[in-house]
C-alpha cells in the first residue's frame, strides 16, 4: 500500500512531504487521493495534539480493545498501581470531544470482518508491550474511510504524520468520484455513504507497529541531524536531497519489507 | 556538488573520551560575540534579546540532541566507545603505513566504514524511545540535571519554586562558566546581560517542548559566591492551567 508521509513543524507549518510507493509502478496512488492526502492528514493535527499530552498516549480503546477493559487492564497492572489510577483518572478528565472520535474508531475498525478482528486480537498483547510507556510514537491516531493515519512526536513538538492508503477501497470510491463528477457539490452525501459502504466491506489498513515505529525513529535521528547543521534555519521546510534520498531508503526499509 | 556529509556522522559522541572545548577559546569567543552584539544594539533591552535568540537555537538543538542520545540503549553506547577507540588506533596505523601498505590499509578503512555505518543509524535499535517530559517539574529536572551536565559538566547549583507562585521556577548557577571573567560588582545590569545566551537556551528549551515561558538573569551574590546568577523562569499561565487540567487528581 502506498503512503503519504509529512512532517509538520510547531506552527503547524509543513517541513518536508513526501509519498512511498512500491517498485515498478506497485502500489501507486490515485491522482484523487493524492491531493485528498494533505487534507486527511491536516484533520488529523487536533487529535495528535491532544495525544500529545497525555500521558499514556498508547493506552487507547483501539489499541486494547474495549475502554472499559483498557482501563481496567491498567489499573491491574501491578507495580505502576498508584500511578495507573492517576493516569486513567487523567485521562478520564482530559477525555474530551476527541476520545469520542477514537471509540467510534474502535467500533469501526473492529467490526468490518472477522478476519481483521482474529488479528487485532493476536497481535494485542505484543504491541501493548511494544507501545507501552512510549509517548514519541502514537501509533494509529485516525482514520478516514479505511485509510489509517498514524504519527508520532518528536522532542520539539515536531509532528511526523503518515497516512496509510487504502488503496483498494479508494480505487473504487475514485471511479464513483469521476462518475459523479459531472454533477455538483450535493452529491457529496451520497459519495460518502458509498464509501462507507465500501470500507466495512474491506477494513481499515493494516499497520505493522514494530516496523512503522522503527521507521519513525530512524527519520526522527535524520531531523535531529538536520537541525544540528548550522546553516538549517528552525522551522524552515527541508528540501536537501540527501534527507529526500535517506528518508525513501528508511522507507523501503520498513515499509515495503512485506 | 559535494554530496551532504551532515547524515554520515553518528549522533553519539566519536572519539574516546568527552568532547571539551577550551575554557580560554570559549570565553574568548563569547566575549567576541558580547562586544559585537552590544555594538549593533542600541538599548540594553535590545542587547538582551539579541543574545538570548543566539541560545534559542542553541536550546532546541540540546533540547533534540540530548533526548535522543537518552534513548540510545547502554550497550549501544559502550559499542560506540570502543569503536571511536579502535578508531582513533587504527588511524595512527593508517598514517604510519600509508606509503609502504596499501592493501592493509584499504582492508582497514572498509570495516572502519562498516563499523560507523553501524552507529550511524541509531533509530533501528532503539526498542525505546525516551518519553517526552510532559510535566515542568520533570522537564526542569532534565535542564537542571543532563542539560547542565552536558554544557558545563555538573549539574546546576539548585533547582528551586517560587513560593507562592505557581508560574515561578529558579536555576541557580552559582560559578556561571561562560560569564566567569565578567564582574557583576562593576555594573550589575550589563553582568546580568551577558547571561541572556542561557536564558535562551533554557527559553529555547522550554518553549519549542511546548512551554511557553520568560526566562530572564538575576545577580544574586553571597560572600562564598560573588559570581551567582539566578535564572527566573517564567511560565505562561496556559502551562499551569494545562499543568492542572491534565495531571492534578481532582
Amino acid at each position: 500500500m502506498p503512503q503519504y508521509f509529512a512532517i509538520v513543524g510547531n506552527n503547524d507549518c509543513p517541513l518536508y512531504e513526501t509519498e512511498f510507493h512500491g517498485v515498478n509502478g506497485k502500489d501507486t496512488m490515485p491522482q484523487s487521493l493524492k491531493e485528498l492526502n494533505p487534507f486527511i492528514l491536516h484533520s488529523s493535527l487536533d487529535i495528535i495534539e491532544d495525544l500529545q499530552w497525555q500521558l499514556q498516549p498508547n493506552n487507547r480503546s483501539m489499541l486494547s480493545g474495549q475502554e472499559n477493559n483498557g482501563s481496567s487492564l491498567l489499573r491491574g497492572s501491578g507495580p505502576g498501581g498508584v500511578l495507573a489510577g492517576f493516569e486513567a483518572g487523567g485521562s478520564n478528565l482530559a477525555s474530551g470531544f476527541l476520545r469520542s472520535t477514537s471509540a467510534s474508531f474502535n467500533n469501526v475498525s473492529l467490526g468490518p470482518s472477522s478476519s481483521n478482528v482474529n488479528n487485532t486480537s493476536s497481535s494485542n498483547a505484543a504491541t501493548q508491550q511494544l507501545l507501552k510507556n512510549d509517548n514519541c510514537y502514537l501509533s494509529r491516531v485516525d482514520h478516514f474511510y479505511g485509510h489509517v493515519v498514524t504519527a508520532y512526536i518528536t522532542y520539539s513538538g515536531l509532528k511526523l504524520v503518515m497516512v496509510h492508503c487504502n488503496v483498494n477501497g479508494v480505487a473504487d470510491g475514485t471511479n464513483s468520484n469521476n462518475n459523479n463528477n459531472s454533477s455538483n457539490s450535493n452529491s457529496n452525501t451520497f459519495n460518502d455513504s458509498n464509501n462507507q459502504v465500501m470500507v466495512t466491506g474491506s477494513g481499515l489498513v493494516s499497520v505493522d507497529d514494530a516496523k512503522c515505529k522503527k521507521f519513525y525513529q530512524e527519520v526522527h535521528e535524520l531531523y535531529v541531524k538536520t537541525l544540528l547543521n548550522p546553516f538549517y534555519k528552525l522551522g524552515n521546510s527541508i528540501d536537501n536531497p540527501e534527507f529526500n534520498t535517506r528518508v525513501h531508503l528508511i522507507a523501503n526499509k520498513h515499509l515495503r519489507a512485506r | 556538488m559535494p554530496a551532504s556529509r551532515i547524515y554520515d556522522h553518528s549522533l553519539l559522541p566519536h572519539g574516546k573520551t568527552q568532547q571539551e572545548v577550551s575554557l580560554s577559546v570559549m570565553t574568548l569567543l563569547y566575549q567576541e560575540m558580547i562586544q559585537r552584539l552590544y555594538k549593533q544594539s542600541d538599548s540594553i533591552e535590545h542587547f538582551q534579546s539579541k543574545l538570548n535568540d543566539v541560545g534559542y537555537r542553541l536550546g532546541v538543538n540540546v533540547l533534540e540532541l540530548l533526548n535522543y542520545r537518552a534513548s540510545v540503549p547502554v550497550s549501544i553506547i559502550s559499542k560506540a566507545k570502543d569503536l571511536g577507540n579502535t578508531m582513533s588506533n587504527s588511524n595512527t596505523v593508517i598514517t604510519n603505513n600509508s606509503t609502504s601498505n596499501a592493501p592493509t590499509t584499504s582492508s582497514n578503512a572498509s570495516t572502519l566504514s562498516n563499523f560507523i555505518d553501524e552507529f550511524n543509524s541509531l533509530g533501528k535499535d532503539i526498542p525505546r524511545m525516551k518519553r517526552r517530559d510532559l510535566q515542568i517539574i520533570d522537564i526542569l529536572q532534565f535542564i537542571h540535571g543532563t542539560v547542565w551536565s552536558y554544557l558545563f559538566g555538573h549539574v546546576s547549583s539548585d533547582l528551586v519554586k517560587a513560593q507562592g507562585n505557581e508560574t515561578e521556577y529558579r536555576i541557580i548557577d552559582n560559578e556561571p562558566q561562560w560569564t566567569q571573567f565578567i564582574s557583576g560588582a562593576r555594573n550589575q545590569l550589563h553582568y546580568e546581560s551577558c547571561n541572556y545566551m542561557l536564558c535562551g537556551v533554557i527559553q529555547g528549551f522550554l518553549k519549542e517542548s511546548g512551554f511557553p515561558c520568560d526566562v530572564s538573569a538575576h545577580w544574586q551574590p553571597s560572600d562564598e559566591q560573588p559570581q551567582r546568577i539566578v535564572f527566573l523562569i517564567q511560565f505562561h499561565q496556559q502551562v499551569v492551567a494545562r499543568e492542572q487540567l491534565r495531571y492534578s487528581r481532582a
